[in-house]
């Protein structure tokens, strides 16, 4: 790992105390971009939030601040390494034994590494040593294997109207135009079966932004960026400006991967610098020509003017791929609800599986990620099944099990007391129940009042740190009509899902709903238990790989993750109990 | 912290309701640091068991924590609720922040506010709906006079009033707090003459407690000013604000009429109006010699000083005059406290030649008590209320000189109608905090007791943590 010059190894005892590397270059560019006298910047942190240095539990993490000049240099040198990366299925299939590797090497027990980063992560971000192990232990979960499929569609026009399928990926696409008339204009014009992409210009730099707490984004934007190379393309110079939030587990998991194969990542680089060194911005967003920004609202206008004049002044100007401010939610269905259902493997009343996965969706990352589900709607299944309460019962008592495996990060504790202290003030109004206690370390409400948009609002704004708000509908089709409307389509992710029988596809009735929630701003849509483990081959944020090498109308795509949901969630339920993950207990 | 023996052993201080009559509060500037201490934990376990019997709304919430109606002196943290949002939970309950579309359930949740029984029958003698929150307010008043309640607001600023009732003990009690800490801190005789920059009538909390303390100081009716020219109502401060609007055509008559309208209004005529009577008054304290008292918000203060400097007049006052503020600066205001000090130094003078003393208070609605700024600039905090400082988990920090959130206890000045025990917004430097147990660090100015630093209040209503892609 590079500290100075010298080469210092992680996994070097001495190492174990000198500041943590909040960046990465790879080996032979570091070699020759940082020196003895390279000026480096620190932060120190404690419990999530940064602190003085020398203080009692503090890490700190430091990263170079480069001159113009190293920076260009820098840029000579990850060009020059463009053609050592791997292209087409050659980049996966390694990547795949690469991550194994780490993988293997991060289940061991004494791995120096891994003790590092479980010691690290947690002080740095504030999430617990078991999450950011689970995490570790769950890379897996997010399937390579589709990637390079995802580059080979070729959605048409039709996808305006109507759900296309994915050729030879599960589930389903489908588009919408940020031009309300584009669809009638198709229809008109009868270019319905025009495809819907156009190549872009050659992407021969990214720049991507990864900010935010949740351990990885600049990993997947990594990931992405080089993942061009599997629609043919040359890989790009990759640029990444890390988080100052979380700077060293991306850092650390490239660091790791290099160890196994130098070749795969070696264009990359992974550095901070400051969003109002206007010099050094503007150059960098004049190199790009593709940015990825996956940061706050704020920091993403900020960028996006930083793109336009960049723009102004280019002949080629780049395409920008914003992932701000998200909220998700669980949408329960009445079919999986019904008594008498369950695992035929297990055992496990149906009922508990799709809670403990539901649980999950909510859990990963204290709600403080994007993907983290708020909300639960739950549609009521009447006599012959269970109600919401009932739900909520059940939820809270994974809540449970998951607050000691999955413990919750050190966030303030007074804001889940308010939200309790509300919610119980609440219960007079008769519509409300609170189904967890002051002491514990989440929230369970089940919310059966009528809410104006505001106060729906500020209640999704509350479900933070644990805080889930389960609320029944008569109609799941209540949850784009109504719910979804009053939220902006803008700051709308992901829908997690609990439907259908056993064996059953997609169903017309499903699809119909899943328009609906695409129309107001869904734009993936999995099923219960996959929130935390989006897959790279479907939309993030509206954009799917094939945005990243080509261009098309104004718009978002909504993906459906999965082909037959009741099927997909008993399998993604055994995955968790077959792996143990440290979270299940067959039989709870 | 807590002499738990102390506490089992000594008789009780009160039977019920509570420490009526049994402590002064001017007696707490005698009492030694243990003695305050254990009088006030003492209280403050009998205040819990008072309130716990007879206020549904308190119960309910401490209940709900764990806490029963005996306390250990681990229960205290889980005795405070918050200002920002106890006295505005009709907002949730009601579905709606106008009580006055909903009268009659809006009673029945005052009602549980309060540590008193009040005949809830009398919910039928409201209207089904009133036009205005002034209106409503009036009525309740009205329906309960017997009961002797007025009804007060915060600065509503927000468009989401805190709503809480006083009875003529609490009255009483605070302002007989504001009274002693006039007197202490900002050595206020009844020889000054007031000028307040408020309106003489108005419902807001602070404003009442200030201008009736002053007459509980002996200044004559006549010598008490107040230089708005216009009520205050709720509903205009709402609307003036520009925050919160009904829904509906009215709303849409409040945006796009009546705030714009009252915006005007206020700019061309209600702040030339108060500025213009303010400096006719002190243009008479000036020709008679007299001592002034001048009392306002800061935006206030300093659109006198620009004035006064824009006509390049400067005001002589006698020594013993001095100005005071309070509420800081809500609203985004281009000219930061120093220079608004500076402003007002340049203009006012004391004849003697001596800086004009310029004090700040801080308080709140919820609270019956004011800290004064002492002439080291930092705020003390009355020394019948039980200070502490919060971490962001909800507990005690039991430094001497901590930053966190304040919260209080006031057992003895809160009165029976509910329990002043409050954690507010407010992230503050505290020293000599009551949950440290070192020696007191005597302020500067002399003062011992807890005192608020200078300079470190600072408003914080939530605690943002980063997300998945929310800061950089």
């Amino acid at each position: 790992m590079q500290n100075t010059a010298d080469h210092v190894n992680i996994r070097d005892e001495e190492a174990q105390h000198s500041p943590l590397n909040g960046f990465w270059l790879p080996k032979d560019v570091g070699e020759r971009i940082l020196s003895p006298d390279t000026v480096y910047q620190s932060e120190c942190y404690v419990a999530g939030r940064p602190c003085h240095e020398g203080q009692v539990g503090g890490i700190t993490v430091h990263w170079p601040s480069l001159t113009m000049t190293s920076w260009q240099e820098l840029q000579v040198l990850l060009q020059a390494n463009r053609p050592r990366v791997p292209r087409g299925k050659s980049f996966i299939d390694r990547l795949q034994y690469a991550l194994e590797r780490v993988g293997q090497n991060f289940s061991k027990p004494n791995d120096p590494l891994q003790a590092r980063l479980l010691e690290a992560v947690p002080s740095i971000t504030g999430f617990s040593s078991p999450m950011i192990a689970s995490t570790l232990e769950g890379l897996d979960l997010v399937n390579l294997e589709q990637l390079p499929q995802a580059f080979t569609l070729t959605p048409t026009l039709l996808a305006t109207d109507s759900w296309q399928s994915m050729d030879g990926l599960p589930g389903r696409l489908r588009f919408y135009p940020h031009n309300p008339w584009q669809g009638l204009l198709n229809r008109v014009t009868g270019k319905r079966s025009q495809p819907l992409f156009q190549p872009a210009s050659p992407t021969g730099c990214v720049v991507g932004f990864g900010a935010g707490n949740v351990p990885g984004t600049a990993l997947l934007i990594a990931f992405m960026a080089q993942a061009t190379v599997l629609a043919g393309a040359d890989p790009p110079v990759i640029f990444i400006r890390n988080s100052r939030l979380e700077p060293i587990f991306s850092a650390y998991v490239l660091e790791a991967i290099q160890e196994v194969d130098a070749d795969l990542f070696c264009n990359v680089a992974v550095l901070t610098w400051d969003y109002k060194d206007n010099p050094l911005q503007g150059w960098l967003l004049q190199q790009a020509d593709l940015i990825i920004a996956a940061a706050s609202d704020e920091t993403i206008a900020q960028i996006r003017t930083g793109v336009e004049t960049a723009k102004s002044k280019s002949t080629n100007p780049a395409r920008f791929h914003a992932h701000g401010h998200k909220f998700s939610f669980s949408a329960i269905g009445k079919s999986v609800l019904q008594k008498g259902l369950h695992d035929p493997l297990t055992g496990q009343p149906l009922i508990d599986i799709v809670a403990l996965l539901a649980a999950l969706d909510s859990v990963f990352w204290d709600q403080y990620g994007c993907l983290s589900s708020r909300g639960h709607f739950l549609e009521e299944a009447g006599e012959t099944g269970y109600s919401a309460s009932d739900y909520a019962a059940r939820l809270e008592t994974h809540m449970r099990l998951l607050a000691s495996h999955l413990p919750r990060g050190s966030f303030p504790l007074q804001r889940l007391h308010d939200s309790f202290d509300r919610y119980k003030q609440l219960e007079a109004t008769g519509q409300v129940q609170v189904f967890s206690h002051y002491n514990d370390e989440f929230l369970v409400v089940c919310d059966r009042r009528p809410l104006a948009p505001e106060s729906f609002y500020k209640s999704l704004n509350d479900c933070l740190g644990r805080v889930v708000i389960v609320r029944p509908v008569a109609n799941l089709m209540e949850v784009p009509d109504y719910y979804l409307r009053l939220l902006p389509a803008a700051n709308l992710q992901s829908l997690s899902v609990a439907v259908g029988r056993s064996g059953q596809g997609l169903t017309e009735e499903f699809l119909h709903f899943a328009a609906a929630c695409g129309g107001r701003g869904i734009t993936a849509i999995r099923t219960v238990g996959r929130g935390a483990f989006p897959q790279l081959a479907y939309s993030w944020d509206g954009l799917i790989p094939l945005d990243l090498v080509s261009q098309r109308p104004e718009g978002n795509f909504t993906t459906i993750e999965f082909e037959q949901p009741y099927d997909k969630i008993l399998e993604t339920y055994r995955l968790f109990l077959k792996r143990g993950m440290g979270l299940m207990n067959n039989g709870d | 912290m807590v002499d738990q023996q102390f506490l089992e052993e000594a008789e009780p201080l009160v039977t019920a309701p509570p420490l009526a009559g049994a402590v002064r509060l001017v007696d707490f500037w005698t009492f030694t640091p243990d003695q305050r201490r254990v009088i006030l934990q003492k209280a403050i376990a009998e205040a819990h068991t008072w309130h716990f019997e007879r206020n549904l709304s308190y119960r309910n919430t401490v209940a709900a924590r764990g806490v029963g109606p005996m306390i250990h002196p681990e229960d205290l943290p889980r005795l405070l609720r918050p200002t920002a949002q106890t006295f505005k939970s009709y907002i949730d309950i009601l579905g709606t922040p106008f009580p006055s579309d909903c009268p009659r359930l809006f009673l029945n949740w005052l009602a549980d506010q309060l540590s008193i029984e009040i005949p809830r029958q009398r919910v039928d003698q409201l209207r089904s709906r009133y036009g205005s929150l002034e209106t409503l307010l009036s009525d309740c008043e009205r329906i309960f006079a017997d009961f002797g309640l007025e009804i007060s607001t915060s600065s509503g600023t927000s468009g989401r009033s805190t709503i809480m009732v006083r009875d003529q003990d609490s009255i009483n009690k605070t302002v007989e707090s504001f009274y002693l800490a006039f007197q202490r801190y900002l050595e206020m005789q009844a020889d000054h003459r007031a000028v307040f920059i408020m309106p003489r009538k108005a419902r807001i909390a602070m404003v009442r407690m200030a201008s009736f303390s002053v007459k509980r100081v002996g200044i004559p009716d006549d010598h008490i000013h107040f230089t708005i020219p216009f009520p205050a109502a709720p509903d205009m401060v709402r609307i003036r604000a520009g925050r919160t609007y009904r829904p509906g055509l009215q709303g849409i008559i409040e945006r796009r009429l009546l705030n714009p309208f009252m915006t005007w209004m206020n700019e061309h005529y209600v702040n030339p109006q108060a500025v213009q009577r303010t400096i006719k008054l002190l243009k008479h304290v000036q020709s008679q010699g007299e001592k002034l008292l001048l009392f306002g918000g800061w935006v206030q203060l300093h659109a006198v000083a620009l004035e006064l400097q824009r006509t390049g007049q400067i005001i002589r006052l006698a020594p013993g005059s001095l100005l005071g503020s309070g509420g800081g600066l809500k609203e985004h205001y281009a000219t930061p406290l120093p220079a608004i000090r500076a402003d007002l130094r340049r203009v006012i003078i004391l004849t003697n030649g001596d800086f004009l003393p310029i004090k700040d208070t801080y308080g709140m609605a919820e609270g019956n008590w004011a800290a004064m700024q002492c002439s080291s600039a930092n705020y003390h905090i009355p020394p019948w209320v039980y200070a502490v400082t919060l971490d962001e988990n909800g507990s005690f920090i039991s430094k001497p000189d901590s930053e966190g959130l304040l919260a209080f206890y006031d057992p003895f000045g809160g009165g029976k109608l509910f329990p002043a025990f409050f954690r507010t917004a407010d992230r503050v430097r505290l020293v000599n905090s009551d949950a440290s147990d070192y020696p007191a660090q005597p302020c500067p100015c002399g003062e011992s007791g807890a005192y608020i630093a200078q300079d470190s209040i600072q408003r914080v209503d939530l605690i943002e943590e980063a997300g998945c892609a929310a800061q950089t």
